[in-house]
């Protein structure tokens, strides 16, 4: 008696489980199926390769937007990617018990869960409200430093894991210490150091609200880095409060183009990690 | 040494069988020497095909036991020591057997035979107090043991030098002392050996005698 | 110095400790060049930390100290060697196998060489060679070079790790239980190759299988508690003992 007790127990457990995940993935799915269903319809070559058309005219594109969601990005990783690189490397192979590194490891720890507008309104007060005029610089700013604690703790933790072996067999071929950290730790921890890499791009290709405090928007192609530029993330925010049904709709495709942006995104991290553990590290 | 390793407490427990039957083997060869009586020279064979099969078994649990474990230091040499101490004792014994054929051999009836007999009570004690010794891994028995081997061979050299000085004995009595003098200074050499190989046993050196 | 009183290694008075715990008391030996010296002794009896005196890796762990000299053909390697050097000159091989796994293998012999920038690349791929066939393992990777050090079989890649401490040519070899995470077969061939290694350099390996000390070793060092207990001939050592202790340990009578 008791053991039938127990099996219906368990598949109360079971499908109550499962109902709950499935309420939980419903949002998820909705979201996902309204962007592409929505979004399929704005998607065509003048889209893809077009500027925005003047307010009142029809069609248009949102070539520059994309362009310059890529340029900024890009300015962001090669400033962010870098620098969260090396924290993470003194936090994981130089770091002390000392204050300067619990100081240091505290405000990468604390600098992941800022929300973005902070960093968007820093950028604008060191760097806007100098120049006099928004610039995509302050917008690399802006996300590469949000990209840093992101960098820095998948760095930290991936090189944390490489066994004191391999430190060790370095140490024991007379190997100098930045050579061990750089050639040996962080060549073997570079799967994770891809990955959280990827994953911090993925994360700055969402973010909106520091761009309007910087980079703010532009109807034409990028002429510059310093200069006010287009980015898939201002202008759907833009488009889609702009009452125009085209607008609207032109809204809807920049979306898909993001979602699918960050999607591929994941798809390389996941490729990326299932290729380490078959190295077997 | 602590606690004595099963393997050695069983191979050793093998050779006090053997020393058993060596014992009994003397002390009947001894009263047929004594009493200069003949048919002992079946059950003598007898008694050294027995020894020969239990030093077999020896060897055998020996090489078993070094194949299984592989032993160190005084357990190595507990086991290098046991497979020569059972050969020794299976030499003595054939010596025992060797007394009985000369017995049957000769016409021995009219010999004299108190230095030789003398002799073997002597061997015969050696052999047991040498297996004393490897037993207790008493040193200075063994030592002993050894000292008293200057005095068998002695006294060997003096029954030989008494059978060829003897003017009226037969020729069957100055064989039967000859001979039977020879195999004892043998059988006490064996014991000597015996007691060396205990020296080692104990103290891991070898102090060459064989 | 003349040739009967040369000693690749001269240690005396040797203590070490961790922080406050003294792991190593007063060790003194001396060792040949060209033998094969085995440390052995109970877990924690100072072994490792003895043979990680001698290529100073005892002393990377904050709080760790060395004092005593040792003498590496005569030159004190806590005093007049950069520590850097003296890993160079006393290489080391571990429990684990640990090749680079994001080197290849031939990468991985090479791997001192190459990040110390010794070497043109040229010169890496005939050294990587030479040492690859050094320790039997040529045959086995020809075809496999550019493979992950990570690839290889458990025995190959400790022999690829003893073919990375070769490539330094190094004056000592430790080796720290090289073989006790192998298979029967692949430890008979590390045992080999440590036998064939003596003809070019020195070599001190700790082991805990006694017989394994028995089979490869020259001489044999045996600690207890941190204390040299006896150090001599192995045939003597294993025959003989002169400590009890000794007697204890290696006829397994130990706790």
């Amino acid at each position: 008696m008791r053991m039938v007790s127990r099996k219906n127990k368990d598949r109360v457990a079971r499908w109550l489980s499962l109902a709950i995940t499935v309420l939980a993935i419903i949002p998820l799915l909705w979201i996902i199926c309204s962007v592409v269903v929505n979004g399929i319809s704005a998607i065509n070559l003048e889209f893809i390769t077009g500027v925005p058309a003047p307010y009142g005219e029809s069609g248009g594109g949102i070539a520059n937007a994309i362009f310059g969601t890529l340029i900024i990005n890009a300015m962001a990783s090669i400033f962010g990617i870098p620098v969260g690189i090396l924290t993470g490397m003194y936090l994981s192979e130089y770091a002390t018990k000392g204050k300067f590194s619990s100081a240091i490891r505290t405000s990468v720890e604390s600098f992941s869960g800022v929300p973005s507008i902070i960093f968007g309104i820093f950028a604008f007060t060191i760097i806007v409200t100098n120049v006099r005029h928004y610039t995509a610089l302050a917008a690399a700013f802006a996300l590469g430093i949000m990209m840093i604690p992101i960098v820095a703790k998948a760095t930290e933790e991936s090189m944390r894991v490489v066994s004191d072996d391999m430190r060790e067999a370095a140490i024991a071929l007379g190997v100098p210490k930045w050579v061990r950290t750089v050639k040996i730790v962080l060549g073997v921890a570079r799967g994770g150091v891809i990955t959280g890499s990827l994953l911090a791009f993925a994360r700055i290709s969402g973010e909106t609200a520091p761009l309007l405090f910087t980079a703010l928007f532009s109807f034409y192609w990028p002429t510059g880095i310093d200069q006010p530029m287009a980015t898939l993330q201002v202008l759907i925010y833009n488009f889609a409060l702009s009452g125009y049904q085209e607008r609207v709709l032109q809204a809807w495709g920049a979306s898909l183009l993001l979602v699918m942006l960050v999607v591929a995104i994941n798809i390389v991290v996941k490729i990326v990690t299932r290729q380490k553990y078959k190295e077997g590290i | 040494m602590a606690n004595e390793m099963e393997y050695i407490t069983k191979i050793n427990a093998e050779i006090h069988e053997m020393l058993q039957i060596v014992d009994a083997l003397g002390e009947r060869v001894q009263n047929a020497l004594d009493s200069k009586r003949r048919g002992m020279k079946d059950a003598a064979y007898e008694a050294s095909v027995d020894i020969q099969h239990r030093e077999e078994e020896v060897t055998a649990l020996c090489v078993g036991s070094l194949i299984k474990y592989q032993p160190f230091a005084g357990d190595l040499r507990a086991i290098t020591v046991a497979l020569k101490v059972s050969y020794d004792l299976s030499r003595i014994c054939r010596y025992l057997y060797n007394i009985t054929e000369v017995l049957e051999e000769f016409e021995v009836g009219a010999c004299e035979v108190n230095d030789v007999s003398a002799l073997l009570k002597d061997a015969r004690s050696m052999v047991s107090m040498s297996l004393t010794a490897y037993f207790d891994k008493n040193r200075s028995l063994a030592s002993e043991i050894i000292e008293r081997d200057h005095s068998i061979d002695e006294r060997y050299r003096m029954v030989l030098s008494a059978q060829r000085r003897a003017p009226f004995g037969s020729g069957d009595c100055i064989l039967l002392n000859g001979l039977t003098a020879r195999i004892i200074e043998r059988m006490a050499d064996h014991a000597c050996y015996i007691s060396s190989e205990t020296a080692y046993l104990v103290t891991g050196r070898r102090t060459s005698y064989r | 110095m003349d040739n009967c009183t040369y000693e690749k290694l001269d240690i005396s008075g040797l203590d070490a400790w961790f922080g406050d715990k003294q792991a190593l008391k007063g060790v003194s030996l001396r060792i040949k060049p060209k033998t094969v010296t085995a440390v052995i002794g109970p877990s924690g009896c100072g072994k490792s930390t003895f043979i990680r005196c001698i290529n100073r890796m005892h002393e990377l762990t904050p709080g760790n100290r060395v004092s005593g000299v040792v003498l590496l053909d005569g030159v004190d390697i806590y005093k007049s060697v950069d520590s850097m050097d003296v890993r160079r000159k006393v290489g080391m091989v571990f429990q684990k196998p640990n090749p680079f796994p994001n080197m290849s293998v031939s990468d991985n012999v090479v791997a001192g060489l190459k990040l110390i920038g010794a070497a043109s690349k040229k010169e890496l791929e005939a050294v990587a060679e030479e040492n690859l066939k050094a320790v039997g393992l040529w045959k086995e990777v020809e075809n496999d070079l550019k493979k992950s050090g990570a690839s290889l079989s458990g025995g190959q890649q400790q022999r690829l790790c003893i073919a990375r401490a070769l490539a330094m040519r190094p004056e000592i070899i430790l080796m720290d239980e090289p073989t006790s995470a192998l298979d029967p077969a692949s430890t008979a061939k590390i045992e080999d190759l440590v036998k064939t290694l003596k003809a070019e350099t020195t070599v001190i390996i700790i082991t805990h299988n006694v017989q394994q000390a028995a089979r490869i070793s020259d001489m044999t060092a045996f600690f207890y508690l941190g204390e040299l207990i006896e150090y001599g001939e192995t045939r003597t050592i294993f025959e003989s003992p002169k400590s009890p202790l000794t007697e204890r340990y290696i006829t397994g009578r130990f706790g």
